[in-house]
């Protein structure tokens, strides 16, 4: 080949913009890296404008909004370790009124023993469902501008930990000639949740999950699985359905309060529950289709005191369904419904910020403008159902690119 | 009315030429080749491109990329087209952390760096030399 193509031409323009845009040496294309050039970095930008009726929106006014600069790099240390460090530079925590915080999203170095079995060691995404291993800060891979909001990350009202620093095996093997069986098995430190009291007016809902990054508060080890079933080939091919589980036990913090009523061995903890969640999902993409669902049922007890828990189990529910169709290789539509049902009697649910049960419909439309830049205009409408909730309405447009 | 037919019979064995040279090129000839110390077979070579199957025993397998046969490795192997190809390689390099293939610019590239790992496997568009195994031609 001694002449460059249209596409060459095409990939060599977006890349050059971008990178002068950026200021770094990017590679021309995950596919196309050679290890033996250096170690490349990839990753996704995104901004948006964001427009809202919600009164004291947590993300912020409506107007122009910096999503999240994602850099990450996959070191091969050997033939057998391999590791993953990710950072991400983000504008749009909750309550963060704009200002940038620089997090590490994943820090894990991986052992493959065989093709169905890898151990990891770190900081990992929380193996559950579909979106949170699939998507997470990948703005331009993620088929919507937003996260469904229940399984949104802890800094923005999630309800369950996104991360987990601990031990995580994963593989799959091929089962009876149909697909394979995918599992996740993990353990970790348990999350806390940290009250902010200086979140104005609300102090009861302004706890945000803690991954424990510097030692387990309680010593009470997270553990949680993913089992699932991949079709691979014939009618159903692509089609992965599974279950996914997580115990932990979490303490709530309010530094305001100086002597814990749960333990002396806590202080400033002001509850604690034992966090256990059973549910499953399904993403399939048969065609130019895409469907996805994830279904979260919780049983949380709470500890009457230290050590000895709570007979009494709250339930509460969450789940999302998700719809799209890609037309001539660049339009999809896209649709999806949102419903959590959070028992208020629960401490967990209680003191996080994302607690509240709420319902929400959103439509939108994604435009792939090459195959690295992809513009999403999506409008939602959500009813806050407790706790002196709201009904509002919101649309964004997001810019997204990956490189 | 004098007609000038050299000019006119240049332009029309330039058609020619060119169409019967787009379908020479779609229909080229795709030998899959390994390092003679790995053991793969042809229903492995997706697994293989994809990184779903990275080991083959003990040995780690490195699948290269060849720049001058991609289009027809990907139409007629892995029944992709290149942007599906990248955006799949996106999406496993961000969830498991496994890098894709390295891109070699030439046959004799790929041949050399197949040689050179025992986990090698490659794609070329010649017959292949007696050093490397072929694992299929399509």
């Amino acid at each position: 080949m001694s002449s460059l193509n249209w596409k060459d031409w095409r990939r060599l323009s977006r890349h050059a913009a971008l990178g002068a845009f950026l200021g770094l040496n990017l590679s021309a294309g995950v596919a196309q890296a050679d290890i033996s050039s250096g170690l490349p970095i990839h990753g996704f930008l995104d901004t948006y404008y964001g427009y809202t009726n919600e009164v004291n929106d947590p993300r912020g006014d409506s107007g122009f909004h910096l999503g999240t600069l994602d850099l990450y790099l996959n070191p091969q240390l050997t033939d057998r370790i391999r590791s993953l460090a990710e950072m991400v530079v983000e504008f749009d925590d909750w309550y963060g009124n704009g200002q940038p915080s620089i997090d590490v999203e994943r820090l894990q170095i991986g052992y493959q023993f065989t093709d169905g079995l890898t151990l990891w060691m770190g900081r990992f995404h929380t193996p559950y469902g579909w979106w949170n291993t699939a998507y997470h800060h990948g703005a331009e891979i993620q088929p919507t501008v937003l996260r469904p909001q229940f399984i949104a990350f802890e800094d923005h009202g999630g309800i369950l930990p996104s991360h987990t620093d601990g031990l995580w095996a994963n593989g799959h093997q091929d089962a009876g000639g149909l697909g394979r069986i995918t599992y996740d098995l993990f353990i970790g430190n348990g999350s806390r949740n940290l009250i902010n009291d200086a979140i104005a007016g609300t102090p009861q809902y302004s706890g945000q999950l803690d991954m424990n990054n510097g030692g387990d508060d309680n010593w009470q080890t997270a553990v949680g699985f993913r089992a699932g079933y991949e079709f691979r080939g014939g009618t159903l091919d692509t089609l992965w359905v599974g279950i996914h589980g997580l115990r932990e036990e979490v303490v709530t913090y309010d530094p305001a309060v100086a002597t814990s009523p749960i333990s002396d061995s806590y202080n400033g903890g002001i509850a604690e529950s034992m966090l256990q969640m059973v549910g499953g999902f399904a993403h399939w993409t048969p065609g130019d289709w895409e469907w996805m669902a994830e279904y979260y049922g919780f049983n949380n007890h709470a500890y009457l005191h230290p050590g000895v828990e709570s007979s009494v189990g709250h339930t509460s529910s969450a789940w999302y369904a998700q719809g799209g169709y890609t037309l001539v290789g660049r339009f999809t539509p896209y649709a999806r419904y949102e419903k959590t049902s959070f028992n208020q009697q629960d401490d967990y649910f209680r003191y996080l910020q994302g607690g509240q049960s709420y319902s929400r419909s959103l439509i939108g439309l994604r435009y792939d403008l090459n195959p690295q830049t992809a513009l999403k205009l999506d409008g939602g409408h959500t009813n806050a159902t407790t706790n002196g909730g709201q009904s509002y309405n919101e649309a964004h447009f997001q810019l997204a690119v990956r490189f | 009315m004098r007609i000038h037919i050299t000019p006119l019979i240049g332009v029309i064995l330039l058609c020619a030429g060119i169409a019967t040279a787009l379908p020479a090129t779609s229909i080229a000839d795709v030998y899959v080749i390994a390092n003679p110390t790995a053991t793969v077979s042809a229903g492995d070579i997706k697994d293989i491109f994809l990184g779903e199957k990275q080991l083959s025993g003990s040995t780690k397998l490195a699948p290269i990329d060849n720049s001058a046969a991609q289009s027809e490795f990907l139409a007629k192997v892995m029944q992709l087209d290149s942007i599906k190809y990248d955006s799949l390689w996106t999406k496993k390099s961000f969830r498991d952390g496994v890098n894709p293939p390295a891109l070699k610019a030439s046959d004799a590239d790929v041949i050399n760096a197949v040689k050179a790992s025992p986990g090698g496997v490659g794609y070329i568009t010649s017959a292949p030399p007696p050093s490397v195994t072929l694992i299929k031609k399509f």
